[in-house]
C-alpha cells in the first residue's frame, strides 16, 4: 500500500485544512425531552450525542458516597457510525476529566450518556466536549467549561485536531483538556509514541486548540441560555 | 386516520433581539453569565449558589444562568435544573418507597424527599400521637407510586428535603393527571392550589410537577365516615366526558406554556385555556397550535 | 419500573372507555411525527423519526457483500438490529436494554427477514452460489415518549427508501466462473427492488375494554395487552406479534386485526407520500445548484 500523503508539499493537510486549523463545529444542547441535560456536537464529521441525568436519588444503595455525588458515564458506539459497519461492546467507561462541584450533591448521582452517531477521528475530545454542554444544560454546577481538543505531529509538523484518516496512519495523537479560565489542564491522554522534543509543541497546540473550542461553545450555551431567558421573562 | 407527517423546521435566531428591546423597557438589566466566568471582585459580596470563590477571593458563577442579588449575597440561578427546595414550598411528588416510619418522596429533586409518618395528618382530623398500628398499615396511607401535594417542611442533615401533609389541601392526589414541566417555570405565588373557572382543580407543584385534576368534594377534616374514607382513598369520583374534555385542555395548556418555556401561573393557565377554546383539545399538541394560543395569552398578559 | 398510582391508572382506562385519552386525543388519533432522511453520511441510506415531543428513533442501513448461505445460495439478506440508548430512559442503562434490544430486534427481523417483506432477495444476489449483498439495518432508540415499535418500522421504511445499493458489472471468465466489479459511480446506485411492499407495524394496546394506537409511555403502563400487526401498502398482514402479560378474547382480536390494516394502510400512504415530496425537493434542489443541508439535532424540538 502506498504511504498516502497527509501533508502536501504547500502544508495543506487531506481534508484541505493548515495544521493549525480545526474542523468544523457545530453544536446545540437541550436536544432531547427525557433527560435532565442533553447536547449535540458535530466536530468536523464526528458526530456524539450526550445525555445527563440528574443529580437524583442513588440507584444502588452501596455505592452512596456520603460526602459527594457519584457520577457514571456508559459510552456507546453506533453500529453504523464508521465506514465499516461492526457490533461493538457497550460499557467502555472511562474517566473523562470533567470537574464537576459533586461534593454540593451528597448522597446523589449524576449519569452522562455518551453515544457516538458518525466517527470520524477525535472522539474522546467530542465527548467530551458534548458531556460539558450537556452537565450545563442540566444546570449543574462546573468550576468551568471543560474543552478538550487533539493535536498529533505529521512529518515532524504539529497537527490541530486530527480525523480519521489522519489518526489510523500510525500519527501520534494528543487529546488534551482544560479547564479554560485557569488553563490548568484537566487531562491529557495519548496512546501512541511521540519524541519528547515534540510534545511540548503538540501540547500547546492542543491547548490552542481547546481555547478555540471555549469560544464557540460558550457562545452556543450563551445564546441558549439567553433565549430561554427570554420566552421566561416574556 | 389523518396523520401529520412534517419535516423538521430550523431553529428561529429572529426574536431573541426583539424581546431584548422590550426587556429594556422593563428597566430589568438581568446579567447572564455562563460557567467559569468571574461575576465581581468586589470584596463586600458574598457568594450564594451557582458561585464559587476562587483563590483571589473573585465570585465565580458555576452554572449558566442568571445573576440575582439579594443585598450582598450573589447568586447564579440555572433556568433548567432540578428542584431545589425551600421551606414553605408547595410541591407535588410521587411516593417511590415505603420505609420504616417514613415515604421517599420523588419530587425532582437531587435526592428523594422524606415524609414521615408523623407528618401526615389522619384521617378525620383526628389529632395524636402515630402508633404501631399506624406503621403496620402505611400502605392504606400512601403505597408506591401514589402522588401526594405536600409541603417542605426542614432539610435533614443531608440535604434531603423533609415534607409534611398536615392540613385539609394537602391530601392523596386523585381525580386526574400529572403534567411534568420545568421546575423553574413555576412562580411562587400566594396560594398554589387554585380551582380554574372551568371547573378544574390545579396543584402548582414549585417543583414542577402539577396536578389537574376534578375537585374532590367533601372536607378531609370533618368526621363524616364517608370524608374519612375518602383522604386517602385510591377511588377517582365519577368524571363526565365534559369534565375530562376540560381537564385534558388544562394539560395540554401546561404542555403548551412548557413548550415555549414560559413563566406557569393561574393567571397565564386561564388565558392560555381561553385562547385554547377555538381549537379542538387533540389539536393543541400540534405546534402551529400552541404558537398562536401562547402568543395570544402572553400579549393579553402584557395588555393588562 | 416506574411506577403509577391506581387513580391515574383508573383515569387513563376511563379514558380509553370515553374515548378521550389524557392528551385529548381519541382511541384512533396519532401524534405528530417529524421525518428527515439521508442524515447520517457513512450509511447507505438512513432515516430520523421523532414522534409527539419525544420518541426519537434514528436508523441506518448499511449495505455489505458477504458468502451466501450454502442452503440458500441465490438470494441476499436482510439483518436487524434494534438497541436503545440510556439517553432515552434510564432504564436502558447497562444492560437493562438487553431484553427490550432483544424483543424490538426480534419483532423487526421476523417482519422484514422474510418474504413477506416484499424486498426481492434474489436481486441481493450478486453471483449464485458465491456472493451477495446483506442489507443490515440499525435502529437506535435516542429519546423515548412511548410507542416505540411503531416508530422503528416507520423510520426503516424511511431508510430503506432512501437506502441506494452500489450496482455490480459481472464478467463471465468461462468455466462457470465469474467476477465482478462494485461500480463507484453514486448515480448508477439503485434503489433496493420491492421498497413500495415494505410493510410498517401497527401497535394496538388494549386498555380496560377498548384499544387505542400510539400509546404514551403512562397509556403503555396500564396497557394489559398488546399487538403489533404488520401491514404493507395492498393491506396484507405480514406478522403479527401478541405482547404483554393479559389475554385478548377472539372477537375483540379480530376487530384489532381490522383496525390495524386499516390505520396501517392510511399511514403507509401518508408515509410513502411524505417520502416522495421530500426525495422531490432533494432532486429540484441538486438539479438548481442548491446546497442541500440536513438539519437533523439542529431542528427545533
Amino acid at each position: 500500500m502506498s504511504r498516502l500523503e497527509l501533508l502536501t508539499p504547500e502544508g495543506l493537510r487531506v481534508d484541505g485544512r493548515r495544521p493549525n486549523e480545526l474542523r468544523k463545529i457545530i453544536a446545540k444542547t437541550s436536544v432531547l425531552a427525557q433527560a435532565d441535560g442533553s447536547a449535540y456536537i458535530e466536530q468536523g464529521n464526528t458526530k456524539v450525542l450526550a445525555a445527563v441525568y440528574g443529580p437524583q436519588e442513588v440507584r444502588h444503595r452501596m455505592q452512596i458516597l456520603h460526602d459527594r455525588a457519584i457520577i457514571n458515564v456508559e459510552f456507546n458506539v453506533a453500529p453504523f457510525s464508521t465506514s465499516e459497519r461492526k457490533k461493538r461492546s457497550k460499557n467502555d467507561k472511562y474517566d473523562n476529566g470533567i470537574k464537576l462541584q459533586t461534593s454540593q450533591f451528597p448522597r446523589s448521582q449524576i449519569d452522562i450518556y455518551l453515544q457516538v452517531l458518525q466517527h470520524d477521528g477525535g472522539t474522546l475530545q467530542a465527548c467530551i466536549n458534548a458531556a460539558t454542554m450537556a452537565l450545563i444544560d442540566a444546570g449543574i454546577p462546573m468550576i468551568d467549561y471543560v474543552c478538550a481538543s487533539t493535536a498529533g505531529c505529521i512529518d515532524k509538523q504539529p497537527v490541530l485536531d486530527l480525523n480519521y484518516l489522519e489518526e489510523s496512519s500510525d500519527s501520534p495523537e494528543l487529546t488534551v483538556a482544560i479547564l479554560p479560565r485557569t488553563g490548568k489542564v484537566n487531562l491529557m491522554s495519548m496512546e501512541s509514541r511521540l519524541h519528547v522534543d515534540m510534545l511540548e509543541s503538540v501540547a500547546s497546540l492542543a491547548t490552542e486548540g481547546c481555547e478555540q473550542i471555549h469560544t464557540i461553545l460558550d457562545a452556543v450555551v450563551r445564546d441558549t441560555t439567553q433565549h430561554l431567558k427570554d420566552s421566561l421573562m416574556q | 386516520m389523518d396523520v401529520q407527517i412534517l419535516s423538521p423546521e430550523a431553529p428561529s435566531k429572529s426574536n431573541s433581539h426583539k424581546n431584548q428591546n422590550a426587556m429594556d423597557v422593563d428597566g430589568g438589566d438581568v446579567q447572564l453569565v455562563m460557567p467559569g466566568e468571574t461575576i465581581t471582585s468586589d470584596l463586600q459580596f458574598m457568594r450564594g449558589h451557582g458561585t464559587y470563590l476562587d483563590s483571589e477571593s473573585t465570585v465565580i458563577s458555576s452554572v449558566a444562568g442568571v445573576v440575582e442579588r439579594v443585598n450582598k449575597l450573589i447568586s447564579v440561578r440555572a433556568l433548567k435544573a432540578r428542584y431545589t427546595g425551600e421551606i414553605g414550598d408547595i410541591v407535588v411528588g410521587r411516593i417511590t418507597e415505603v420505609a420504616p416510619k417514613r415515604w421517599k418522596v420523588n419530587v425532582n429533586g437531587r435526592q428523594d424527599a422524606i415524609l414521615m409518618l408523623s407528618a401526615i395528618s389522619l384521617p378525620g382530623g383526628i389529632q395524636r400521637r402515630k402508633n404501631e398500628e399506624d406503621e403496620l398499615q402505611m400502605r392504606k396511607f400512601f403505597a408506591e407510586g401514589d402522588m401526594v401535594a405536600a409541603e417542605v417542611q426542614a432539610f435533614f442533615v443531608d440535604g434531603a428535603i423533609g415534607l409534611h401533609t398536615r392540613g385539609h389541601q394537602f391530601s392523596k392526589l386523585r381525580n386526574g393527571s400529572l403534567v411534568v414541566v420545568p421546575s423553574a417555570l413555576v412562580q411562587r405565588c400566594k396560594s398554589h392550589f387554585h380551582l380554574l373557572p372551568c371547573g378544574v382543580h390545579l396543584v402548582l407543584g414549585l417543583n414542577g410537577y402539577i396536578w389537574v385534576s376534578k375537585p374532590v368534594i367533601g372536607n378531609p377534616e370533618s368526621t363524616d365516615e364517608a370524608d374519612i374514607e375518602r383522604t386517602y382513598s385510591n377511588k377517582n369520583d365519577i368524571i363526565d366526558d365534559a369534565e375530562r374534555e376540560s381537564i385534558a385542555r388544562v394539560c395540554n395548556c401546561l404542555r403548551a406554556l412548557a413548550r415555549k418555556f414560559m413563566h406557569i401561573n393561574d393567571t397565564i393557565i386561564i388565558y392560555t385555556y381561553e385562547a385554547s377554546l377555538k381549537y379542538p383539545v387533540k389539536d393543541l399538541l400540534k405546534k402551529d397550535v400552541v404558537d398562536s394560543i401562547t402568543s395570544e395569552a402572553s400579549h393579553k398578559l402584557t395588555m393588562e | 419500573m416506574p411506577y403509577l398510582s391506581q387513580a391515574e391508572r383508573d383515569y387513563i382506562t376511563e379514558g380509553v372507555q370515553s374515548d378521550l385519552r389524557a392528551d385529548g386525543r381519541g382511541r384512533l388519533d396519532y401524534r405528530a411525527l417529524v421525518l428527515e432522511t439521508g442524515i447520517i453520511s457513512q450509511a447507505n441510506g438512513s432515516a430520523r423519526v421523532r414522534l409527539g415531543d419525544g420518541t426519537d428513533v434514528l436508523v441506518g442501513v448499511k449495505v455489505e457483500i458477504d458468502q451466501v448461505e450454502p442452503d440458500a445460495d441465490n438470494v441476499g439478506k436482510v439483518v436487524c438490529n434494534v438497541e436503545c440508548s440510556p439517553s432515552a430512559s434510564q432504564q436502558f442503562e447497562g444492560h437493562g436494554a438487553d431484553d427490550l434490544n432483544n424483543e424490538l430486534t426480534q419483532a423487526l427481523q421476523r417482519v422484514l427477514g422474510g418474504p413477506q417483506c416484499g424486498i426481492n432477495f434474489e436481486k441481493l444476489c450478486i453471483i449464485k452460489g458465491q456472493q451477495c449483498w446483506i442489507v443490515y439495518i440499525d435502529a437506535m432508540i435516542l429519546d423515548y415518549s412511548g410507542n416505540v415499535l411503531d416508530t422503528i418500522f416507520m423510520a426503516t421504511k424511511a431508510a430503506l427508501f432512501n437506502t441506494r445499493i452500489p450496482k455490480t458489472q459481472i464478467q463471465d471468465l468461462g468455466d462457470g466462473e465469474f467476477e465482478f466489479e462494485v461500480l463507484d459511480d453514486v448515480e448508477d446506485a439503485e434503489r433496493l427492488d420491492g421498497i413500495e411492499n415494505i410493510p410498517i407495524g401497527v401497535t394496538l394496546n388494549k386498555i380496560g375494554t377498548g384499544h387505542i394506537i400510539d400509546a404514551s409511555p403512562l397509556e403503555e403502563l396500564c396497557t394489559e395487552a398488546k399487538l403489533t400487526i404488520a401491514v404493507n401498502k395492498d393491506s396484507q398482514i405480514c406478522g403479527i406479534q401478541k405482547g404483554a402479560e393479559g389475554g385478548i378474547e377472539p372477537g375483540l382480536m379480530s376487530e384489532m386485526i381490522q383496525t390495524a390494516k386499516r390505520i396501517g394502510q392510511s399511514l403507509i400512504q401518508q408515509l410513502d407520500q411524505k417520502l416522495q415530496d421530500e426525495e422531490q425537493q432533494v432532486d429540484e434542489k441538486r438539479l438548481n445548484g442548491e446546497n442541500i443541508e440536513k438539519l437533523g439535532f439542529f431542528a427545533m424540538v
